[in-house]
């Protein structure tokens, strides 16, 4: 292995002296993260947050350390996951680089690029076995010897191909760069002290070109290289791929109908209803229904009341905070594994059959119209979708939006009128009782609200949109094991953060039972709750929790007795209402104060206006 | 085939189409793309300035999906109407 020098980086700081650093980079859905997985084994240190693409993946292997790195087309300082695989390849010592034996013609671009870097590189030519079933032979000798770096044929979901890319790992070599860039390198190398970061000023890139004081190239200077470079891929494509067939697959067919409005609306809303078969009839009717309303409250509730009551006497302080109505004992366990963990679970299932399928970016294709006349574009399905999973996690994907003014308006959209999927468990278990008519008017009442504020926010807010612009993925069938691990996986980080804030909610509402606010604010908020929206006194304290977490809020109706149509008032004043304390962190991290105070004050504004009418409609009050 | 070439020249203005014109299974060479941001992402994907695409579907209104290499791209609207195409004729390349 040859050693390369390394590149002074400020960003992660989390390079160990004297352990190579291996990092996984490559394009978007190419198998990278299966690819680390089967490298690394189970042991890793994943991000804190699930479902960004932002976070970095840590494992070792062999006494190296490796990094996986967000799916990018190329090292360069766009977007958010380019700054940050960027900061971690200049950073690398060898540099595995994960391509899609099907799509060389884009992922090579990638490749040419951290040749050009001088960095010590192995290629992965993952898929291999995709590339020929579609009728793609792929010359690999050849390859490696165009590139000058090793080439390992690998199906890293069947785990083919791993042992000899782990082997090849350790002769990594210096590829064959652009001979016409060397004069220039060497020149620029001389003043930024290495390679990588001598080319990616040389491409214009401003933040590398800021850190060593340097005016960036200007862009044309950017063009002419990256042409020439696609003009060397085309080169090595032509001499290394050829097609064997070329005939319309089924996959070919149905990806037309995915995306043909005839046929691929019906397709939308036939995977819609599938969904919520699966999620509002199955899960949140059958397995929550059994969890929630046998398990939880006729035998484990019963029992905890009585455990606690032999050592605390009941109405004490500590009996109401660990068995009362919002007990940590109680109610948390009881939302936390008889409601939450079944139906997010499920929902991150399904969303990862999309992702695995690649159904979603054929969803942005078919939506693209639709979204652009609120201000977006096919691509906001995205995080909008991911927002119906946890609103913190769409709000973090809005990195992957082109503009600040879609930034802005998707991350509102789904702060005020998308409820998450902890949300809608909590309501699918309270409506599941009140008959379809009352769902049918609490997601019309959400559309018809989404579409407003999305008018509006596309009309209100400055800027120019992005357009469209993505790469189709091939569609295939998803794999229940890579399914299963990443469900797996983002139910685990998702429970452990919603069971800190249900304890901590519980206590404090609790606690503010206990010495009477709770009553002080009920009684403050009659107009509001009992004059204007109909319910009773108690709503007051739901809406307190819901200050909390949407989904909390929500169960806080479960203990009123309340008419189909008043619980209608409540769900959709309350899926209105704040979003979460974690997303309004991140909402507060990404768009700043302003937009969270403005954001506030607009929900609940719309929250209780939308509530107000509702109950006039349904005549509650 | 010289004559063809000859006529081309000559109706230049005319035979120069934006990529929104193009018609499902119809091919074009992509002349230039006005959109700088657009050009970098499309020349990533194999899609740069005298490549050949051919138009899988049209979304009645929405994007003009195309297909570069063996790779699918959907190109919204607006911007397919901001990238100049030279249509070819069939068997041409």
């Amino acid at each position: 292995m040859s050693g390369s020098p390394h590149c002074h980086v400020p960003a992660s700081g989390a390079l160990r002296e004297g352990v190579t650093t291996v990092v996984l980079a490559g394009n978007p859905n190419v198998g990278k993260s299966v690819v680390f997985n089967a490298l690394t084994g189970n042991y890793v240190d994943v991000s804190n947050f699930p479902g960004t693409t932002v976070e970095l993946t840590r494992g070792s292997q062999g006494g190296h350390d490796v990094v996986d790195t967000p799916g990018v087309y190329g090292v360069s300082s766009f977007n958010d996951e380019e700054r940050v695989a960027r900061d971690v390849i200049l950073e690398a010592d060898v540099v595995v680089n994960v391509v899609d034996a099907v799509h060389l013609e884009r992922d090579l671009f990638l490749t040419l690029q951290l040749i050009d870097m001088g960095k010590p590189t192995v290629v992965a030519l993952n898929m291999i076995d995709e590339a020929r079933a579609s009728g793609v032979a792929v010359d690999t000798d050849l390859l490696s010897d165009l590139l000058g770096v090793p080439v390992i044929e690998t199906v890293a979901v069947r785990n083919q191909g791993i042992d000899e890319l782990r082997a090849a790992i350790e002769h990594s070599r210096v590829g064959h760069g652009d001979p016409e860039l060397d004069s220039s390198l060497i020149e620029m190398a001389s003043r930024v002290g290495c390679r990588a970061e001598a080319l990616l000023v040389l491409e214009a890139d401003p933040a590398v070109a800021e850190r060593h004081g340097i005016e960036p190239a200007d862009s044309s200077s950017r063009d002419v290289i990256y042409l020439r470079r696609r003009d060397r891929v085309n080169d090595v494509v032509g001499h290394t791929v050829s097609h064997t067939t070329q005939g319309a697959r089924f996959s070919t067919r149905l990806s037309a109908a995915m995306m043909a409005p005839l046929t691929g609306v019906p397709l939308l809303l036939l995977m819609l209803a599938l969904m919520y078969k699966v999620f509002g009839e199955w899960v949140a009717g059958g397995v929550v229904g059994f969890l929630e309303q046998q398990l939880f409250a006729e035998s484990i509730v019963p029992a905890v009341e009585r455990a606690v009551s032999s050592v605390f006497a009941e109405g004490s302080a500590i009996f109401t905070i660990l068995a009362g109505d919002f007990g940590v004992l109680t109610m948390v366990p009881t939302y936390l594994f008889g409601v939450i963990l079944p139906l997010v679970s499920s929902f991150y299932f399904l969303l990862a059959l999309l992702e695995d399928s690649g159904y979603l970016p054929r969803i942005a294709a078919l939506t693209d119209r639709a979204l652009s006349s609120i201000g977006l574009n096919g691509r906001a399905i995205i995080p909008l979708i991911l927002g119906l999973g946890c609103v913190t996690m769409g709000t973090l994907t809005t990195r992957i939006l082109g503009s600040k003014r879609e930034r802005f308006i998707a991350t509102a959209l789904m702060a005020i009128a998308v409820p998450c999927s902890a949300q809608i468990a909590v309501i699918a278990a309270l409506m599941a009782g009140v008959g379809p008519k009352y769902a049918a008017i609490y997601f019309g009442a959400l559309i018809v609200i989404f579409v407003g504020v999305g008018t509006a926010l596309g009309r209100l807010v400055p800027g120019t949109s992005t357009d469209l612009l993505i790469d189709l993925p091939n569609l295939r069938l998803p794999r229940l094991d890579n399914v299963l691990r990443k469900t797996f996986m983002k139910s685990y980080h998702f429970m452990k953060e919603v069971t800190v804030f249900f304890l901590l909610g519980a206590l404090a509402i609790s606690v503010l039972d206990i010495t009477g606010v709770l009553v002080g604010v009920q009684e403050l908020a009659v107009p509001l709750t009992v004059g204007w929206l109909g319910l009773p006194a108690e709503a007051a304290t739901a809406f307190v929790m819901g200050l909390v977490r949407r989904d909390f809020g929500a169960a806080g109706f479960f203990t009123m007795n309340l008419s189909a149509a008043q619980l209608l008032v409540a769900m959709v004043t309350i899926t209105l209402f704040v979003p979460c304390v974690a997303s309004v962190m991140v909402i507060w991290k990404e768009r700043g104060m302003g937009y969270v105070v403005g954001l506030f004050a607009s929900s609940i504004g719309i929250a209780f206006l939308a509530g107000g009418l509702l109950a006039r409609v349904l005549g509650v009050v | 085939m010289a004559a063809r070439i000859q006529n081309d020249l000559d109706t230049d203005e005319i035979r120069t189409f934006t990529l929104d014109r193009i018609g499902r299974g119809e091919s074009c060479e992509i002349l230039g793309i006005d959109d700088e941001m657009a050009r970098i992402t499309a020349l990533r994907f194999g899609m740069s300035e005298g490549a050949c695409i051919s138009c899988v579907t049209r979304i009645p209104a929405g994007p003009v999906v195309v297909r570069s290499g063996r790779q699918e791209i959907a190109v919204g609207r607006s911007l397919a109407k901001r990238i100049a195409v030279r249509p070819l004729e069939r068997g041409e390349h």
